[in-house]
C-alpha cells in the first residue's frame, strides 16, 4: 500500500479536516483532535549507567539489549500515566505511545503547547495541512516525582510528513524501458508467464546496498523481503539506491519467485556468504572489483572460495555482473553466470522478427587473464548506451544517491545534460548497467529452476547460452565487436527466455562437470 | 580524523577458527562469521594496536553514474600485518576487504 492510514481517527468537529488527495497517489488521512497531544513516554533503563540519550550512544542492534527496561516496568508506568488522566495507545519495549489533553499535558508535566501547521504532504499541496500540538521550543518538560523511576524522557510527537511516492512511474520524452513489463516483452519472459511459469517456489537472494520498502513491490504484489549481513545495519534503508531498484529486474521476468535482499556491510564476502547461507537456487551479484591482472589478489581469495562452494558445492545458480568497462571479478570467475549488455531499441528489425539490438557500449566484455579460457560475457541482458546506461526506469529510495544524481547530475566529459528527467526526490531513477542485465538473468534462471529444479548450474548456463538471440552489430566497452554467432561483446547474445524455458523442458539434468571431457 | 571501521576475513591455522575468534574477540575485535575463515571488524586504532598495521583512506565511487555514491575506506600501509606472538599459533593470513563497486 502507498501510506499507513492512522487506525485511530482523531476526527474534530472544531476544526474541518484537511482536504483529502486522491489523485496521484493518495495521500494518508491524518486528522487529529485539537488540543491532543501524542507523546512517547521513554521508560528508564534496568541499568541506570545507560542512556539511550547519552551524547555517546548510537543505537544499534548489539548494544540495544543495555537499554532495556526492567520487567513490567512497562505496565507499571501506563497505568501511572493512565490514573492520572492519559489514554495509552501502545505498551512497547523501550517507550509507551500515549495520548492526552492539552491542558492535562500542560498541568502534568509543567511545559506549555502551541498548534503547529504543516503540508501533509509537500508533494501534494492539495492533500491538505494538519495541525497538532507540540512544546513550545524553550520550555522543560518535568516528570513528576512519582513517575521518575519509571520514565526517563516524555517525548511529543509530530504527525509525519506523507512522501507521496508513487508506485508508477513518472514519464519521461526518451526510449527507456519500464518495469515489469517492457523487460519481460523484451527478453520474453512474458510468454514463459503465459504457459503458467512464473518463478514460485524458487527463492533468489541477492547481496546489496539496501532494499527500500518502495511502494512498487508491495502494488505488484511482490514477495520482496530483505535481510542483513552480520556487518550491515537498517536493512531497509538504501542510501544509494542501488539494491532497490535492480532488485525490480528479476521481479520482471520471475515476478512469483520469493525474493530475499541481504543489505551488504562493508564486507563484501560476508555478505555473499550470508546470501549462500539460505541456499537460495538462484542468486543474483550486481558487484565486484576490477580485476586485470593474471593472478587474483589475495585479499580476494576468500571471496573465491565463497564463489566455488555456492556453486560447486551447494548447486546454487550464482549471476554475476561482467561490468560497465571493468574486469568484473567474481564476473570473470568460470563457475559463474556472467551477464554483459544489449541494447533493445524501440523499433523492430526490418524482417520483424526481433527488435533492433546492438551490444552495449557501457557493457564488459574480455577474456580474464586469471582463468585461461574464460571470456566474458556467457550472454546479456538489456543495458543502455554510454555515457551514462540512461535507459531503465527503476525504484530508488526518494532523495537517495541515485536518484538526486541522475536527476541532476550532468555528463562532466561531454558538458551534456544527463538529467534522467525525473525529479531528484521522486523514488524513481532512469540508470542500467550488467548492474541491471544480472538481475533480468536471475529472473529467467529462477524461471527454468521453476521448470527443472534439479538442473545444475552449469545446465542452466548452457541453457541460456543455447536459446539467446544472435547480435551481430555493436561493439563493448572495451571495444569488442558483435558478430554472427557467438562474439567477444556479447557472448551468446541477448537471453530469450521463452527459448531458454522451452529448451529446459526436455533437458535430461545432468551435473556437467561430472561428464567426461568430450572427444 | 575519526577513527573509521576496518573488516577483515582471518585466515585461521587448522582446526584453529573457533580458538582464534576466541582469542580475537577478547582483543575486542567484532566477531561476524566463522567458518573456514573468521570474519571480523574493528576500529584502525585496534587494528593498530594489535597487528601493528595502519591505514590510508581511500574514497571509492560505489556506483559509477552518481557521484555522491562514494565511501571512504582504510587501505593497509603495509603488505602483511604482524601477527602478535600471543595469536602465532591461531592465525595464518590476515586478509583485509575492501568495498566493492556496483555496476
Amino acid at each position: 500500500m502507498p501510506s499507513k492510514k492512522r487506525s485511530s481517527k482523531r476526527g474534530s468537529a472544531e476544526k474541518p479536516a484537511p482536504k483529502q488527495s486522491h489523485s496521484q497517489a493518495d495521500a494518508p488521512e491524518i486528522t487529529i483532535k485539537q488540543n491532543q497531544v501524542a507523546f512517547e513516554a521513554v521508560l528508564k533503563s534496568a541499568d541506570p549507567r545507560h542512556s539511550m540519550f547519552d551524547v555517546n550512544s548510537a543505537l544499534k542492534a548489539e548494544n540495544l539489549e543495555r537499554y532495556r527496561p526492567k520487567e513490567e516496568l512497562g505496565v507499571r508506568a501506563a497505568r501511572a500515566l493512565q490514573d492520572l488522566g492519559f489514554t495509552v495507545r501502545h505498551i512497547g519495549t523501550f517507550s509507551i505511545s500515549v495520548e492526552g489533553a492539552k491542558h492535562l499535558w500542560e498541568k502534568t508535566f509543567g511545559a506549555e503547547l502551541e498548534d503547529h501547521t504543516q503540508r501533509i504532504s509537500e508533494r501534494h499541496p492539495d492533500a491538505g495541512e494538519v495541525t497538532y500540538c507540540f512544546p513550545k521550543s524553550d520550555t522543560a518538560i518535568n516528570i513528576p516525582d512519582h513517575l521518575k523511576d519509571l520514565i526517563e524522557r516524555i517525548l511529543a510527537q509530530k504527525p509525519p510528513i506523507y512522501l507521496g511516492i508513487s508506485p508508477l512511474p513518472p514519464r519521461v520524452g526518451y526510449h527507456h524501458l519500464r518495469v515489469p513489463s517492457d523487460i519481460a516483452t523484451v527478453l520474453r519472459a512474458e510468454l514463459v508467464h503465459r504457459e503458467g511459469v512464473t518463478g514460485k517456489g524458487i527463492l533468489v537472494a541477492m547481496p546489496d546496498t539496501g532494499f527500500y520498502k518502495h511502494p512498487f513491490y508491495a502494488w505488484h504484489g511482490y514477495n520482496y523481503t530483505a535481510t542483513l549481513a552480520p556487518d550491515a545495519t537498517k536493512v531497509e534503508k538504501d542510501d544509494i539506491g542501488h539494491g532497490t531498484a535492480e532488485a525490480a529486474n528479476i521481479f520482471a521476468n520471475a515476478p512469483n519467485i520469493d525474493f530475499v535482499g541481504v543489505k551488504m556491510g562493508a564486507n563484501p564476502t560476508l555478505a555473499f556468504k550470508a546470501a549462500a547461507d539460505l541456499y537460495p537456487a538462484v542468486m543474483s551479484n550486481s558487484w565486484g572489483f576490477d580485476i586485470r591482472e593474471a593472478t587474483l589478489p589475495d585479499w580476494l581469495k576468500p571471496l573465491e572460495a565463497a564463489v566455488v562452494e555456492a556453486v560447486r558445492v551447494r548447486g546454487i545458480t550464482v549471476c554475476f555482473s561482467a561490468g560497465n568497462g571493468q574486469w568484473g571479478f567474481p564476473g570473470q570467475m568460470p563457475e559463474v553466470i556472467s551477464v554483459g549488455g544489449v541494447y533493445a531499441y524501440e523499433n523492430l528489425t526490418s524482417r520483424e522478427d526481433d527488435f533492433d539490438l546492438t551490444a552495449s557500449d557501457y557493457a564488459s566484455s574480455f577474456e580474464s587473464k586469471i582463468y585461461p579460457g574464460r571470456r566474458v560475457p556467457d550472454f546479456c541482458g538489456l543495458v543502455g548506451l554510454t555515457p551514462r546506461g540512461r535507459y531503465i526506469m527503476l525504484p530508488v529510495e526518494p532523495g537517495d544517491a541515485i536518484d538526486r544524481d541522475m536527476a541532476i547530475d550532468k555528463d562532466a566529459a561531454t558538458g551534456s545534460d544527463q538529467s534522467d528527467e525525473t525529479k531528484p526526490d521522486d523514488g524513481w531513477a532512469v540508470i542500467s548497467g550488467t548492474s541491471a542485465a544480472c538481475p533480468q538473468i536471475a529472473g529467467v534462471c529462477a524461471l527454468i529452476k521453476q521448470v527443472q529444479p534439479g538442473l545444475p548450474p552449469d545446465l542452466v548456463k548452457a541453457v541460456l547460452r543455447a536459446s539467446a538471440r544472435d547480435v551481430s552489430k555493436g561493439k563493448s566497452a572495451m571495444g569488442e565487436p558483435a558478430g554472427e554467432g557467438f562474439d567477444g561483446a556479447t557472448g551468446s547474445g541477448l537471453v530469450d527466455a521463452y527459448k531458454a524455458y522451452k529448451l529446459a523442458r526436455s533437458v535430461t539434468p545432468q551435473n556437467l562437470s561430472a561428464l567426461p571431457a568430450p572427444r | 580524523m575519526s577513527d573509521i571501521i576496518v573488516a577483515a576475513e582471518i585466515v585461521p591455522l587448522p582446526e584453529q577458527a573457533q580458538s582464534a575468534a576466541k582469542a580475537l574477540q577478547q582483543l575486542g575485535f567484532r566477531i561476524l562469521r566463522i567458518d573456514s575463515h573468521v570474519s571480523v571488524e574493528a576500529p584502525e586504532r585496534l587494528w593498530k594496536k594489535v597487528f601493528k598495521v595502519s591505514f590510508k583512506r581511500k574514497n571509492k565511487r560505489r556506483f559509477e553514474p552518481s557521484s555522491s555514491s562514494s565511501m571512504e575506506f582504510g587501505v593497509p600501509e603495509e603488505d602483511s600485518p604482524t601477527i602478535p606472538d600471543s595469536l602465532r599459533e591461531l592465525i595464518a593470513e590476515v586478509i583485509f576487504v575492501q568495498p566493492p563497486e556496483f555496476f
